[in-house]
C-alpha cells in the first residue's frame, strides 16, 4: 500500500526550507510561514514537525556557529535532502490531480433557516 | 536591550530536552528581539509568554518520546546514534516509569481507584467551584479606580421600617451642598427607553444619571466625552452617552458617531459618548443608554423617594468621617427643615458591601462546609491509600533490596499520588461554566474573564496531592 502523505503543515515547512534554502532555521522558517500563510506558527508547533520530517528523512538539521545575536546562542540549521523533495513532488501532483476540473471559489456560508420561516412550496 | 520575562524563559528552558535548549531558546530569544523593535517591550514579553504557553505542551511530548525512544544506559551506547543521556533526562525517564506504573496500578484495582477519584473530584470540584463564587463575589475588586472609596447612601425611617430606602432630591442636594468629606457625589435611577429604528420602535434598557456620577466612578467614555453642565440641567440640550454593547449592535460600531442624533422617547438626542467595552454600570445589569438625570431644586417634594446615591470619598478622608460628616448634615438638614424630615435620618455603606450584604455570610458559611466536605474526603482518601500501601510493603521492600534508595521509593509513592490528584482533580475545571452563571449584579465581566482562577485550581490540586 503507497505511503499516506504529508501533513498540511509538514508540506509548509518543507516549502519554507526550499524557499529560504542556506538560510532555513526556527525563526526564518515561523517567518516565512506566518508572512506567506498569515498563520500564526508556535515555536514548540513548528519544532515538534521539524523533528518528525527528520526522522522520516526528508531534511537535515545541522548546529551552526554560536553568534552574539540571541542570546549567545547557535542555530540549527536545517536543509532539505532528496527524500524530501520526492515527497513534496509526490505531494503536490496528487494535490494536482485532485484539483484536476474544479475551480477554488470561496465557499458561501450556508443560510440558516429560521424554524419559524415558512417553507418554500 | 530588556530580557525575556524570567519565569517564562525557566518554564521554556525546562520544558525542553537539553540538547534542543540552544537553539530553541536562541530561536524564542531572536524573536523577542524582533517583536521588541517593532512593537515595544511590552508586546515583546506577550509574545514570548504566549510563545512559551503554547509551546510547552509540544516541547514537553516532544522530550518525553525523545526519552522514551532511547535505550536505558544510553550513556554506555558504544555506536552514540543519538544525544547522550544527561542526568536531566534520566530522572525525566523514571518519572515518566512512575507515572506510567502509577496508572497501571490503577487499572489493576479498577473498583477501588473508581473511589478514590470519586471522592477526590466530589471533594475538589465542590470545594473549587464554590471558591470561585467566593472569589469573584467576595474577594476581587470592583471594577472601578479606587471602589472602596465609592459609598452607596440611603435615606432610613426606622419608625416606618424603611431601613435602605431611595433617596428625595432635597435630601440629594442637601448633601452634595452641606458636606466635605466627598469629591463626588452622583444620583441616578433605572429607567427604560424606547429607541426609534428602522424597522420599528425597540425597548431599551437604560438609567437617568447626573453628570456627576461620572467622577464618582471614576470612568469616561472611551469616545466623545462625559455629560457637558449644560446637558445636566434642566431646559439644555438632549444628550445621551451609549455603551460599547449597544454601540456595536445599533450603531454597527461606527467611530464616527460621536455628535450624531438618535431618536429616543419620540426626542432627538445628541449622541456625546460612547463607554469602553469593560464598563459596567453598578447593581444594575444591561444598562445600555445613560441619559442625564435633570434635577431642579424645588421641584419636588420631600415625599417623592426616587434617586439612588452614590458618593466618591476624598482620599485624605476615612469612611467613619465621612458617614459622620454625612450624618451631621442630614441632622442639620432635618433641624432647618420641613415636617416631610421628621423620621428621616441617613445610612451609608461601602458600595461592595451595599452589593454583596445579603449574600456574604451565606457565601462564607457555605464555603466552610465545603472545606468540611474536602477536609472528610481527604481523610477518606488517606484512608484508602494505607490500606493500599499495606498491601504493597513485599513489593517495596523487594525494591529496596535491589538498590532502591529511601528518595527513590518516596518519589515513585508521591508520583503515584500525583496521578491520582490529576485524574481527581481535573474534573474540578468542568465545574467553572456552573459557577460562571452565578455572577454579582451589574459585573458580569468579572465572572466572566476569569470563572476559575488557575491559583484556585492549583491550590486545590495541591491540596489534594499533599494528603494523599
Amino acid at each position: 500500500m503507497p505511503r499516506a502523505f504529508s501533513g498540511g503543515f509538514e508540506q509548509l515547512v518543507l516549502l519554507a526550507i526550499l524557499r529560504l534554502g542556506d538560510e532555513a532555521y526556527g525563526t526564518t522558517i515561523r517567518e516565512e510561514i506566518e508572512s506567506r500563510t498569515g498563520r500564526a506558527v508556535t515555536v514548540g508547533a513548528l519544532y515538534t514537525t521539524l523533528e518528525r520530517l527528520e526522522r522520516k528523512g526528508y531534511i537535515r538539521g545541522q548546529l551552526g556557529d554560536p553568534t552574539p545575536q540571541r542570546g549567545g546562542r547557535a542555530k540549527r540549521y536545517y536543509r532539505m535532502v532528496r527524500a524530501g523533495s520526492l515527497e513534496l513532488e509526490r505531494a503536490h501532483q496528487a494535490q494536482a490531480s485532485m484539483w484536476d476540473g474544479l475551480v477554488p471559489r470561496r465557499a458561501e456560508p450556508a443560510r440558516r433557516r429560521s424554524r419559524l420561516e415558512p417553507e418554500e412550496a | 536591550m530588556s530580557a525575556p520575562p524570567r519565569l517564562a524563559a525557566w518554564i521554556a528552558c525546562h520544558s525542553l530536552a537539553p540538547h534542543e535548549r540552544e537553539y530553541v531558546l536562541g530561536d524564542l530569544h531572536e524573536g523577542f528581539d524582533g517583536q521588541a523593535e517593532t512593537h515595544g517591550a511590552r508586546a515583546a514579553a506577550r509574545w514570548y509568554t504566549a510563545q512559551v504557553c503554547r509551546s510547552s505542551f509540544p516541547n514537553m511530548a516532544r522530550r518525553a518520546r525523545t526519552a522514551w525512544r532511547s535505550p536505558l544506559h544510553r550513556d554506555h551506547d558504544p555506536l552514540q546514534t543519538s544525544p547522550p543521556r544527561r542526568p536531566g533526562d534520566r530522572m525525566f525517564v523514571s518519572v515518566l516509569h512512575d507515572v506510567r506504573f502509577g496508572i497501571r496500578l490503577l487499572a489493576r484495582q479498577p473498583a477501588r481507584s473508581l473511589l478514590l477519584i470519586l471522592t477526590l473530584a466530589l471533594g475538589i470540584g465542590v470545594n473549587a467551584a464554590l471558591f470561585t463564587l467566593v472569589n469573584t463575589v467576595l474577594l476581587r475588586p470592583l471594577p472601578y479606580p479606587d471602589p472602596d472609596r465609592v459609598v452607596r447612601i440611603w435615606d432610613r425611617d426606622e419608625s416606618r421600617g424603611l431601613l435602605y430606602f431611595s433617596v428625595s432630591i432635597p435630601h440629594y442636594f442637601a448633601w452634595r451642598d452641606s458636606t466635605r468629606s466627598f469629591s463626588a457625589i452622583g444620583a441616578y435611577r433605572e429607567d427604560g427607553f424606547t429607541l426609534a429604528r428602522a424597522d420599528g420602535p425597540a425597548a431599551i434598557n437604560g438609567v437617568r444619571m447626573t453628570a456627576s456620577l461620572f467622577a464618582v466612578l471614576g470612568v469616561a467614555p472611551a469616545l466623545g466625552r462625559p455629560f457637558a453642565a449644560d446637558e445636566d440641567r434642566a431646559g439644555g440640550p438632549l444628550a445621551v452617552v451609549v455603551t460599547h454593547e449597544f454601540w456595536r449592535r445599533e450603531l454597527q460600531a461606527n467611530p464616527a458617531i460621536v455628535g450624531q442624533a438618535v431618536s429616543i422617547d419620540g426626542q432627538s438626542h445628541t449622541i456625546v459618548g460612547v463607554m469602553p467595552a469593560s464598563f459596567r454600570f453598578p447593581q444594575q445589569d444591561r444598562v445600555e443608554l445613560l441619559v442625564p438625570q435633570r434635577l431642579a431644586r424645588g421641584v419636588e417634594d420631600d415625599g417623592s423617594h426616587f434617586l439612588r446615591v452614590l458618593a466618591r470619598i476624598r482620599p485624605d478622608t476615612a469612611f467613619a468621617a465621612a458617614r459622620d460628616d454625612l450624618t451631621r448634615a442630614a441632622a442639620q438638614y432635618r433641624a432647618a427643615g420641613s415636617s416631610h424630615d421628621r423620621g428621616w435620618s441617613v445610612v451609608t455603606w461601602p458600595l461592595h458591601v451595599a452589593m454583596v450584604g445579603e449574600v456574604r455570610d451565606t457565601l462564607i458559611r457555605l464555603q466552610g462546609a465545603c472545606l468540611l466536605v474536602l477536609l472528610i474526603a481527604a481523610v477518606n482518601v488517606a484512608n484508602l491509600l494505607v490500606v493500599r500501601a499495606a498491601g504493597r510493603s513485599r513489593e517495596i521492600a523487594v525494591r529496596a533490596a535491589l538498590g532502591a534508595s529511601t528518595m527513590r521509593l518516596v518519589r515513585q509513592l508521591l508520583t503515584e499520588s500525583l496521578v491520582i490528584a490529576v485524574i481527581g482533580g481535573s474534573p474540578a475545571s468542568r465545574s467553572r461554566g456552573r459557577c460562571s452563571a452565578w455572577r454579582r449584579p451589574g459585573c458580569r465581566s468579572r465572572s466572566r474573564a476569569s470563572p476559575i482562577s488557575p491559583w484556585i485550581a492549583r491550590s486545590s490540586c495541591g491540596a489534594s496531592r499533599s494528603r494523599s
